[in-house]
């Protein structure tokens, strides 16, 4: 009797054991899925937020030629959007972070002033062909490309 | 019989709640991978409209010769009605795939159409973006440009 009820004891442990590491085991599963939904969300933002960003951005400057080009300002490589009057938008890549710096033409350049746009591990823009922009950008997941063809790009 | 039942209620309970529990688990377990496909959709729209929407970018900086830009390693050309199509075969980060050993998530369709009007040619560009499973995922872009005899790109 004391045998059969220490066989019972087992079971009843056993049973709970097994439920415990169960519900461990959905928990992770839960935690796991949902991570991955946030961080695939969060990316996708990131990744759509950047590029249409930046092509929004040079589309509005297609008013006038050469209102859009690439040159390197405080050693840092910089995509300027010229203003129909005095002002330029420029927008770089620094310190982790896409950035965005509207200022007077003959304003000196304070790369740190820039206001923040969106957090990647690079993003970088290149021309590849006249009047077509290449934005690469680099995530956790990956080297993403987009190009813009912007037809008055200077020379 | 009866006599053991009222042994173990503990045990009968516990079979009880883990039977609750199991069926829990599976409705929840399939809700998970239900999150996680529709969050692979959305990622791979996001992927694919970009994709597609820089195969038209690039396209559009030189409609006249669009297979310069946009004819690379991997893409399966053919000729149709007079249209040429180009299709290629894409791994989950819209990579084109050249290894015959991976197995393609999605497939890109791109189609270059080109009619010859009174005073010039008006190009047109179609691309699609499907899934390899379920079908799901359909991205379709167009876009035309019209460019008159003798001026090259306008």
């Amino acid at each position: 009797m004391k045998e059969r009820n220490s066989v019972n004891g087992l079971l009843i442990f056993l049973v709970y054991g097994t439920f415990a590491l169960f519900s461990l085991f959905l928990v992770v599963i839960g935690s796991r899925v949902y991570h991955a939904v946030v961080t695939s969300g969060n990316e996708n933002t990131a990744l759509r937020s950047s590029f249409v960003y930046v092509s929004n951005k040079i589309r509005m400057g297609t008013g006038n030629a050469d209102s859009v080009y690439l040159e390197e300002r405080s050693g840092l490589p910089v995509l300027v959007l010229k203003d129909e009057q005095e002002y330029e938008t420029l927008i770089y890549f620094y310190e982790g972070t896409l950035r965005e710096y509207f200022v007077l033409s003959n304003e000196e350049f304070n790369p740190k002033a820039g206001e923040k746009i969106v957090d990647a591990e690079s993003f970088s823009i290149e021309e590849i062909q006249p009047g077509l922009l290449n934005l690469t950008m680099t995530d956790e997941s990956g080297s993403y490309n987009m190009n813009i063809y912007y037809q008055h790009t200077k020379r | 019989m009866k006599k053991n039942s009222k042994k173990n209620p503990a045990l009968v309970e516990l079979i009880l709640v883990i039977l609750f529990f199991s069926l829990s688990s599976v409705i929840l377990v399939q809700v998970f991978a239900k999150a996680k496909r529709i969050s692979d959709l959305s990622h791979a729209e996001t992927l694919g409209t970009i994709y597609a929407q820089s195969m038209i970018e690039s396209w559009k900086a030189d409609p006249k010769n669009a297979q310069d830009n946009l004819f690379y390693e991997g893409w399966t050309v053919k000729e149709v009605n007079g249209a040429l199509i180009l299709e290629s075969a894409c791994d989950k980060e819209m990579n084109m795939i050249l290894e015959d050993s991976k197995i393609p998530e999605y497939y890109v369709q791109v189609k270059l159409e080109q009619k010859k009007l009174d005073a010039g040619i008006f190009y047109e560009i179609y691309v699609d973006i499907s899934d390899n499973l379920d079908q799901k995922l359909n991205i379709s872009f167009s876009n035309g440009q019209y460019v008159p005899d003798g001026r090259g790109n306008p």
